[in-house]
């Protein structure tokens, strides 16, 4: 990960437990808390193509956060950074072998730590 | 599994059963080439370019059993977020009817994905076969996949297919009409664990899509492919078009004159040369271009470019108050509206989608090129023209971007506007598909042109030739034998130019002229003669009706054009056309102030019906209509005024 990535503060107000996968161990990445982590758009990687990412929470439970977690974004999803479109355009990553476009906006809803 | 379904005989359970299938899946999962491997033909069609927005219902028989096969909509999961995947859970849960069994379509290259919908899927108790796609282009992602291990996870009947060449479809066929239709139970546990079935490690760096999006997606290199390939778009509908389009005006010009040849003149001939073949013909005439674009826009669709445009114009298209997906609606407007329209039902979000379909009409589709290129042709040096022709385009886009931006900071304000979607592998396009989107989507527009064009091309002409005051046949007839009484020989000259005068003579008299002198002062400050009124007025019901009539009006019976070679003696005559008092009644800057009335203005009935269809109400249409009449009025005006003021006027 780059030294772009900034710490947020973190709201856990929601961040359901989506999908049958298994929850990771939280506890055990470096930022600490339970739904910690990173904004997934706060990873300014757009000439670090192929950073890998584990998804620890969705922030939100409307329309937009439900779509994330039926397009396979659920805690410890494996992200993989592709491509960003310019101008603060969306963002391209690989999800469980598929690539998912993601708003800036929509990226914010994700809470990532960098994949070991 | 597959193996083995194969393998046995095709005799089903239940002889000469119906099963009603729902062919179910996510978005881009392969379930419309499924469909038409299983079924060998698509009875309904499909509407592009969201693939299938409206059920696509086909059947085919395997054995004695009769399989009615229901295209669902994609949809990423049981709680609908468009209209699109509305539809689909609908049909699923329809307390009445519901289907006999699922085929769940399985995209091998998401497993994990897909078996969290199947997951949810499997709580309606409804049976299903599993039918999974994409096992090679899961391997070439580099995530092969195991499907006996993903069947045994599952507990399903499961049936790997090829959508490309269609291997395994004959499995499906027999699975399906043998698998038994008791209710099973919902998974108590998590089904399988896509671990099992997956290599999870990626066996290869980068696939060959990863290189194309390397470039394609690269913030430099891919907005300038992007723009490549919109300008290709247009240079295929207004060069590759001509030739197909001039056959057209070839076939119509033999049938007038077979018409001509067959029929005395009168009413009768009138009628089906000016009324039924040039009014019909004139529309006909778009049906290439149409067709160029439609199966230009399937086709970049097919190969998996068009979500990558998605992707670097959605930042551009939120400015504007659009989504990047309204990118797919309003670039096949510029072919036609109506199929635009319908597109965007792709748009997730309500307000996206209305102030999609409100601004598409905006979008210079191919009606209004041939009053472009006629006006162009009469009035600017071809050095100036294409100039113009693309400051005409532009005028409807900059329109289009200032009426979506205010639409959705006030009646349409807020709103959940998503993006998150799936940017498929490039794939080779499959021709067969291509051609059948492109036939339906002409099929639905020579259906338009049939009924609506055709029929507001008859009351135009009734309007037109009615009444028909004998004492001007009278006064033409002395006239006539006048001029063979005194030169026998070579009147031929002279009898035409009284022919034409004299249709001139009864048009002048027409219920049309009378309703053009009765409105002409709406467009006397536009600088509008009123004839280019009756033109206006003549094309509210379709805009390709202005140029048949403003050819009537000018006494030239009957006038086409083609993009590339406008009847010159239409354009000769609007350049010399003059008014009572002497003075010529066109000039170039009534050509412009004409042209952008054009381009803005509302002018297709069959437009106005598709929002009324897609919105479902009248209000749309209506206020469509409306905002964009009143800005076509208020830019013509405007353009005359100042124009006039500047000195451009004479």
């Amino acid at each position: 990960m780059d030294s772009h990535v900034t710490e947020t503060p973190s709201d856990c107000s929601a961040s359901p437990q989506m999908g049958n996968s298994a929850v990771p161990d939280a506890s055990s990445s470096d930022q600490g808390g339970a739904c910690g982590g990173h904004r997934l758009d706060a990873v300014q990687a757009v000439g670090v193509v192929g950073t890998q990412f584990e998804v620890v929470a969705i922030d939100g439970d409307d329309a937009i956060s439900e779509r994330l977690a039926a397009s396979g974004l659920w805690a410890g999803t494996v992200l993989e950074h592709i491509a960003s479109a310019s101008f603060g355009g969306p963002m391209l990553f690989r999800v469980h072998g598929y690539r998912l476009a993601l708003r800036r906006s929509e990226a914010a809803r994700v809470r990532v730590v960098e994949a070991r | 599994m597959t193996s083995d379904v194969a393998n046995l005989p095709s005799v089903p359970n239940t002889p000469a059963a119906t099963r009603r299938v729902a062919l179910f899946g996510r978005a881009n999962a392969g379930k419309t080439s499924l469909l038409m491997h299983l079924t060998g033909s698509l009875q309904r069609p499909v509407n592009f370019p969201g693939t299938s927005v409206e059920s696509v219902q086909s059947s085919c028989m395997s054995g004695d059993c009769r399989l009615e096969i229901v295209d669902l909509p994609g949809v990423a999961s049981l709680r609908p977020q468009s209209r699109d995947e509305q539809v689909a859970v609908d049909h699923l849960r329809n307390p009445e009817t519901p289907p006999d069994l699922i085929c769940f379509v399985l995209d091998a290259g998401k497993l994990a994905v897909e078996l969290q919908l199947l997951q949810q899927i499997r709580g309606l108790g409804l049976p299903i076969v599993v039918a999974v796609t994409k096992v090679d282009v899961a391997a070439a992602e580099g995530f092969p996949i195991d499907a006996d291990q993903l069947q045994r996870a599952l507990g399903l009947p499961l049936v790997v297919v090829n959508g490309a060449n269609g291997t395994g479809v004959d499995a499906l066929r027999i699975e399906l009409a043998m698998t038994s239709l008791e209710a099973i139970k919902p998974a108590a546990s998590p089904a399988a664990s896509p671990a099992a079935c997956v290599t999870q490690k990626r066996a290869i760096s980068q696939s060959l899509t990863d290189k194309l999006d390397g470039f394609l997606l690269h913030p430099i290199f891919g907005p300038v492919v992007l723009v490549v390939v919109v300008l290709v778009m247009f240079q295929l509908v207004f060069t590759v078009a001509e030739p197909f389009m001039e056959w057209i005006e070839i076939a119509q010009g033999f049938l007038s004159g077979g018409i001509e040849s067959m029929i005395s003149a009168g009413a009768v001939r009138s009628f089906l040369v000016d009324g039924v073949v040039n009014g019909v013909g004139s529309s006909l005439i778009f049906v290439p271009q149409i067709a160029l674009l439609i199966a230009f826009v399937t086709c970049v669709e097919a190969t998996g470019y068009m979500a990558r445009a998605v992707f670097l114009l959605d930042r551009l298209l939120r400015r504007f108050g659009l989504s990047g997906k309204s990118f797919i609606p309003l670039a096949s407007s510029f072919a036609c509206a109506i199929p635009g329209i319908a597109a965007s039902r792709i748009l997730g979000d309500e307000r996206d989608r209305l102030a999609t379909i409100a601004v598409a009409p905006l979008m210079s589709c191919s009606a209004r090129l041939p009053v472009y290129v006629v006006l162009l042709a009469a009035f600017f040096p071809a050095y100036q023209a294409g100039l113009m022709l693309f400051v005409l385009y532009a005028i409807g886009i900059v329109t289009a971007i200032v009426v979506s931006w205010t639409l959705r900071r006030t009646v349409l304000k807020g709103g959940v506007s998503m993006l998150a979607m799936e940017l498929p592998v490039y794939q080779r396009p499959r021709m067969r598909l291509i051609g059948r989107h492109t036939w339906f989507s002409v099929k639905s527009f020579l259906v338009t042109a049939g009924t609506v064009i055709f029929a507001s091309t008859i009351v135009v002409w009734a309007l037109a030739y009615f009444p028909r005051p004998a004492a001007i046949g009278e006064s033409f007839d002395s006239q006539r034998a006048a001029v063979v009484q005194a030169a026998p020989a070579d009147s031929g000259d002279q009898l035409a130019a009284l022919d034409a005068r004299q249709s001139a003579a009864y048009l002048e008299q027409s219920y049309l002229a009378s309703m053009g002198h009765f409105v002409q002062p709406v467009f006397e400050p536009a600088g509008f003669d009123w004839r280019m009124t009756v033109g206006v007025l003549a094309a509210f019901p379709a805009r390709e009706l202005v140029i048949p009539t403003l050819g009537t009006l000018y006494s030239l019976g009957e006038v086409e054009a083609s993009a590339d070679d406008p009847d010159p003696r239409l354009k000769d005559a609007l350049r010399n056309a003059k008014g009572p008092d002497g003075k010529p009644t066109m000039n170039g800057l009534i050509a412009l102030a004409a042209m952008v009335f054009f381009a803005l203005c509302s002018q297709c009935a069959a437009t106005l019906a598709a929002i009324r269809r897609e919105t479902h109400s009248w209000r749309w249409p209506i206020f469509t209509f409306t905002y964009m009449t009143v800005l076509a009025w208020l830019a013509a005006v405007a353009i005359y005024q100042i124009g006039t003021m500047l000195g451009f006027g004479s």
